[in-house]
């Protein structure tokens, strides 16, 4: 392949100096300013701020309701993701085997993900209210059995349920765009040596899909980490008692509510160190058993 | 339409007041004083509150107001009917130490660690003393952080 090269550096560096430059206001300049804040006191409306070391982070992790802050997230992001992928991957299948009306459902299917979390955590309010919703029905059965404003693991489910269905679109794009990808010759193969489709599944399709897999389970863990403020925002608002106060939520809370800004600081560092791990923890792990053609 | 009842031995004080608060901060320019002033003062005319409580459902800000509307017969005739419970229930009694309203750092902060608590309390986890003392501490704590973010001010 012949490649093209530019003569002088200097219209490389001015083609690269506007995205470097966005990366630069939107992404290092403020992580730099959260960094600096985590180490002081800020004051809210300005006027000056006092070195304190790590005190913000000794406050952060002594704090037992942090602990479970951080519990919480780690539960809402491993059900999210295991939640999401599955029904995507279902639904991928189904589609690729090109059942009837496959194509009203791709379309179907993907427009999720052009929904606003916000939004999607309303609708769900619709479905989840223990008074007005359809899950209300549960409580004409049986009085007092789904509430999710008081009982902490429903509160959990509805979050849980609201953010996998958002998951869904994304993770379904790349099932489907990764099972088109494997050669119709393989599965034409299999099938003549009298596999059945489920049996093709496992042993073919599964296989040649876990760099797709692989993918997915971190962007989808990072996601359900980082971007969970929208639902939970509009679903549950935190609680009842702290039992969905997801540790970005808290940020939202201690840092734009309270205008704590030092102790939000904090724990987004905390946040990304933890997101950071689990990444690590996953490439040398997981991607073990990942077969890349 | 009545106020909620009181147990029996309790005196009623006036409701604590909530909701936003407009602020004007130090440190800026005499004539920008004379602007927000101006500003104040025009919200504060019985012509804004009016048309902020027809269009807002909110309580009138200034007790002439209030009084003004209740003359003018307001709060007798539908939407509004009702909508001055809110009034008399704020305007109670004289406010006192503890209802006079709350001028804190980290209030917002400290107001979640109460509604958090006493929703734990209201669920069965703890029982509401624990819960309170729970409040209070952890509000305490907060109260403290804040003073040491601003070292040496007191309130005015």
């Amino acid at each position: 392949m012949r490649r093209a090269y530019f003569k002088s550096s200097w219209v490389a560096a001015a083609l690269l100096a506007p995205q470097l430059l966005i990366i630069f206001v939107f992404f290092y300049w403020p992580s730099m300013q959260a960094l600096y804040w985590a180490f002081t006191l800020e004051q809210p409306w300005g006027g000056g701020n006092t070195w304190v070391g790590f005190d913000n982070f000794s406050k952060t992790l002594s704090d037992p309701y942090y602990w479970s802050s951080v519990q919480v997230s780690i539960v809402y992001a491993l059900a999210t993701t295991a939640l999401a992928m599955v029904m995507a991957m279902t639904l991928a299948v189904f589609v690729d085997r090109q059942l009837a009306g496959y194509k009203a459902y791709r379309v179907a299917l993907i427009w999720p993900y052009a929904i606003a979390a916000p939004a999607v955590g309303l609708a769900f309010r619709f479905v989840f209210n223990p008074n007005a919703g359809i899950l209300s029905y549960l409580n004409v059965v049986l009085p007092g059995l789904w509430d999710p404003t008081q009982i902490a693991w429903q509160s959990v489910l509805t979050i849980v349920i609201a953010g996998a269905w958002k998951h869904v679109a994304y993770s379904f794009i790349f099932f489907l765009a990764a099972l088109q990808s494997i050669p119709r010759s393989l599965i034409e193969a299999a099938a003549m040596d009298g596999a059945r489709p489920l049996r093709r599944m496992v042993d073919l399709q599964l296989p040649l899909l876990t760099p797709t897999i692989f993918f997915l389970l971190v962007i989808n863990i990072t996601d359900s980490f980082t971007d969970s403020f929208g639902i939970v925002d509009t679903l549950t608002g935190g609680g009842p008692f702290r039992a969905t106060d997801l540790m970005v939520y808290k940020i939202y809370s201690d840092g734009f509510r309270s205008f704590d800004y030092s102790g939000a600081a904090a724990q987004s560092i905390v946040l990304m160190l933890l997101v950071m791990a689990l990444t690590f923890v996953q490439f040398r792990y997981v991607e073990k058993r990942v077969h890349y053609t | 339409m009545q106020i909620i009842p009181t147990y029996e031995g309790v005196t009623r004080t006036n409701t604590v007041v909530g909701g936003a608060s407009l602020w004007v901060l130090s440190g800026k320019t005499e004539q920008e004083y004379k602007g927000a002033a101006a500003y104040l003062a025009f919200l504060a005319t019985k012509a804004e509150q009016q048309f902020l409580l027809e269009n807002s459902g909110y309580i009138p800000v200034t007790k002439s107001t209030y009084e003004a509307l209740k003359a003018e017969g307001f709060y007798a005739k539908e939407p509004f009917i009702n909508r001055d419970i809110a009034m008399k229930s704020l305007t109670w009694s004289e406010p006192t130490e503890l209802t006079r309203g709350i001028r804190l750092g980290s209030f917002i902060q400290i107001r979640a660690e109460w509604t958090a608590e006493v929703e734990a309390a209201l669920a069965g986890q703890k029982t509401m003393k624990e819960a309170l003392d729970t409040a209070a501490t952890r509000g305490n704590d907060l109260l403290a952080r804040f003073a040491r973010t601003y070292p040496g001010k007191s309130f005015p």
